[in-house]
């Protein structure tokens, strides 16, 4: 009787919590493959992930989860067993400064590492400057060299390629250029605003399909800067021991790509006429006479898919947010000291960009053993946990705070301890700015939760990265308008609990009787 | 029974009340009087053991004040704020209820002692069921004593009890008041700065200036004998504007 106000306060805690941290059956994944962010990557992944499922192992696609860096250290820390690289991006991308351009060094240091590299899949898919027809004629360039001449010309380069060893800042001492209007974007944005005649000259892939379709030239790499590219897979030698079927797949893909199939690969899906998936899936069929059960999901069902992973992360992050924020929401208000410090703290984690916290977690949740990237990846959740607990803090700081001081000492005389007085009458005067601060939080998670995409966390973020890479409206929309919706409808299920637990006395347009 | 022995409080360097020497009987209604800021609110806030005395002893019914006793002697306090401090998340039966509900009464007992203090207090009974924010501000205080005296406390301390209300429900409530002073027998201690609203509570008036009492004894000698200055402004400026 006595404690019933605690007990009713921990219950409501504890659901949250398990409810928050319970794990969904996750279906067991013997083989994990990854592929970095544009088309052919996902497209070799794909390959892999339907050969080795035709030899019967169970595989998981983590498609397009990020750039070299954060693919390659998944690979190193055991997230994914295998994924698709080029020789030259080893050599002076990820071991730059380690004189790995042959072939025996880069193997060994890899050995070091637990990872095997394959043979060549047949091409190369080097980087190079690109720039449309028209424009290049107009100016006469034809040669990297040539750039030297025209110093103003408005160049449009991806991040990658702005950080790499073997990217823009060597390519610019090699050639001695000097560019000076140069911005880092988008691989996709930056092909549109060449086409736009936004800007002349942009670094493509040479097996970009953008560059027969939007009819560009590659300016030739005059000195023999740039290193081969040739495509190889990056395993782990404990997976492939461990799956025959892999090694086996990997030799079947031997040499089997030239450099025009992956051309028209990459067109056939950047142009929407199919998906990455049907596109591997023709290409073993046409090339190693391999019927491949491709089931197709229909946009419904895959914006089901997505809308409940969604909802996932939204509930892994934000429901352990509720009580972890209130907690600390008492304990500023309780103690203003620590309570400076806390929201100071709070206040900061919202401020660092998303991305930014994203990368920054990644190698942290790898090393506490957690499964950092890909479905049910704590990187994602622990992300959104951070950016839910600002409002949720602040507001019940704010709501316990404003309490006026009369009700506080009238309870306290009366008798309540400091736990009682808390449960009964400070916690539910402040429920309705409490409620409001979780309304906050969870809009804003919902539209945050789709950055979990980028590293493969899955969620509506997915076919609006996919969209944006293959240039599909309707594919960005299919993953922005649910999200909107579902923002509105958790609004929604939170105003409708607010007018169901706060009490009449609370409700702000009570009218006064006499 | 009520004793202060030589108490004083001060808050960074301001005294606010200074070497206070008082003893109030069992069943006593003394009121202290006085403009804002002289000390008188601290007094009560202290007794409540909101904030504790610089220098000297509070002794309630022959238990010194402390830490260890503030538990016991707050049994024996009921306490209505400037306001009423009442809790708006909770209905008025809510309100008054709340601390025998908390203490384990049985639901018997508790309906016996409700009944007995509308009647008492004269709170409307169709308010019962209303939350803090649908009282009108006479049935708010009456609310809010309910709840201080539901426990039966042997000294009942009120602030400003007749606050911000109109003159109309003002009268109403003196008399009620009064008669639960009678019924209950509790030891009062009131703090107003109203000499009208003083007159018709106290059975003794301690007349409080910059946190010294300068003059105490029955209302009619305060305003035919002020022993200085203070006491003869303060209520001549109030015998003018009532």
């Amino acid at each position: 009787m006595k404690n019933r106000s605690l007990i009713k306060v921990i219950a409501v805690a504890s659901v949250l919590l398990v409810a928050g941290l319970a794990p969904l059956p996750q279906r067991s994944v013997q083989l994990r493959v990854g592929s970095k962010k544009f088309t052919e990557s996902v497209i070799l992944g794909e390959m892999m992930r339907l050969l080795t499922e035709e030899a019967g192992l169970k595989v998981a696609h983590y498609r397009e989860f990020g750039g070299t860096r954060i693919v390659f250290d998944a690979l190193a820390a055991r997230e994914i067993d295998i994924y698709p690289e080029y020789t030259g991006t080893i050599s002076a991308e990820i071991f730059a400064g380690q004189n790995a351009s042959d072939e025996k060094t880069m193997v060994d240091l890899l050995h070091q590492k637990g990872i095997g590299m394959s043979k060549s899949l047949g091409f190369s898919d080097t980087y190079a400057l690109a720039m449309t027809r028209r424009r290049a004629a107009q100016l006469g360039l034809s040669n990297i060299s040539d750039l030297k001449r025209l110093p103003e010309l408005q160049l449009a380069l991806t991040h990658e390629f702005l950080d790499r060893g073997d990217g823009w800042t060597a390519l610019k001492r090699r050639y001695d250029l000097q560019q000076r209007n140069v911005v880092g974007v988008d691989h996709d944005v930056a092909y549109r605003q060449l086409l736009a005649g936004e800007v002349d000259v942009i670094d493509v892939y040479s097996t970009d399909a953008m560059i027969r379709r939007g009819d560009l030239v590659l300016l030739k790499d005059d000195v023999a800067f740039f290193p081969r590219y040739d495509a190889v897979w990056l395993y782990r030698l404990d997976a492939a021991s461990r799956y025959p079927e892999l090694s086996a797949a990997m030799q079947r893909l031997d040499g089997t790509v030239s450099e025009a199939t992956m051309q028209a690969l990459n067109d056939e899906v950047e142009a929407g006429r199919k998906t990455e998936t049907q596109a591997a899936a023709d290409f073993l069929t046409q090339q190693l006479g391999l019927h491949v059960d491709v089931q197709t999901t229909s946009r419904t069902q895959m914006i089901a898919r997505h809308i409940l992973e969604h909802l996932d992360l939204v509930r892994r992050s934000l429901l352990p947010a509720i009580v972890v924020g209130i907690a600390l929401g008492i304990l500023c208000q309780r103690n203003p000291r620590t309570g400076r410090v806390v929201l100071a703290a709070v206040g900061l984690l919202q401020t660092i960009p998303s991305l930014a916290l994203l990368v920054l977690l990644l190698p942290l949740v790898a090393a506490l053993g957690y499964r950092s990237i890909g479905e049910g990846s704590v990187t994602a959740v622990t992300a959104l946990f951070c950016y839910c607990l600002l409002p949720i803090v602040r507001n019940t700081y704010t709501g316990l705070d404003g309490i006026p001081r009369g009700t506080i000492e009238s309870a306290t005389v009366l008798g309540l301890g400091r736990t009682a007085r808390l449960v009964e009458i400070e916690l539910p005067i402040a429920l309705p700015t409490l409620l409001a601060g979780i309304r906050t939080s969870a809009v804003q998670n919902v539209g945050f939760a789709t950055l979990g995409a980028i590293i493969g966390a899955g969620g509506l973020g997915q076919p609006i990265l996919r969209g944006i890479r293959v240039n599909d409206l309707s594919l960005i929309l299919a993953g922005a308008i649910p999200a909107a919706l579902l923002a509105l409808l958790l609004q929604g299920a939170i105003d409708v609990l607010e007018w169901a637990v706060v009490p009449r006395g609370l409700k702000r347009q009570a009218d006064p009787h006499e | 029974m009520l004793e202060f022995r030589g108490v004083s409080k001060s808050f960074g360097g301001t005294t606010v009340v200074e070497s206070l020497n008082l003893r109030i009987e069992g069943g006593e209604v003394v009121v202290l009087l006085g403009p804002s800021g002289c000390g008188k609110t601290t007094i009560l806030r202290m007794v409540a053991g909101l904030v504790s005395p610089t220098n000297g002893q509070i002794i309630v019914d022959s238990i010194p004040l402390s830490d260890q006793t503030m538990g016991s002697v707050r049994r024996k306090l009921g306490y209505v704020v400037q306001e009423g401090g009442l809790f708006p998340h909770l209905t008025a039966v809510e309100n008054v209820t709340l601390m025998p509900r908390h203490e384990g009464w049985p639901r018997k007992k508790i309906s016996e002692r409700l009944a007995e203090l509308v009647q008492m207090t004269q709170f409307p009974d169709s308010g019962l069921t209303r939350y803090p924010n649908e009282l009108s501000g006479g049935q708010r205080q009456r609310l809010s004593l309910m709840r201080a005296l539901f426990l039966n406390p042997q000294i009942l301390l009120l602030d400003e009890p007749l606050g911000a209300l109109d003159p109309l429900i003002r009268a109403g409530l003196q008399r009620d008041l009064n008669d639960v002073f009678a019924k209950t027998g509790a030891t009062v201690l009131l703090v107003t700065h109203d000499l009208v609203e003083a007159g018709r509570f106290a059975d003794r008036v301690c007349v409080m200036h910059a946190g010294r009492i300068v003059q105490q004894g029955p209302f009619g000698e305060i305003l035919e004998k002020p022993s200085d200055d203070f006491v003869r402004d303060f209520v001549s400026s109030q015998v003018v504007t009532a």
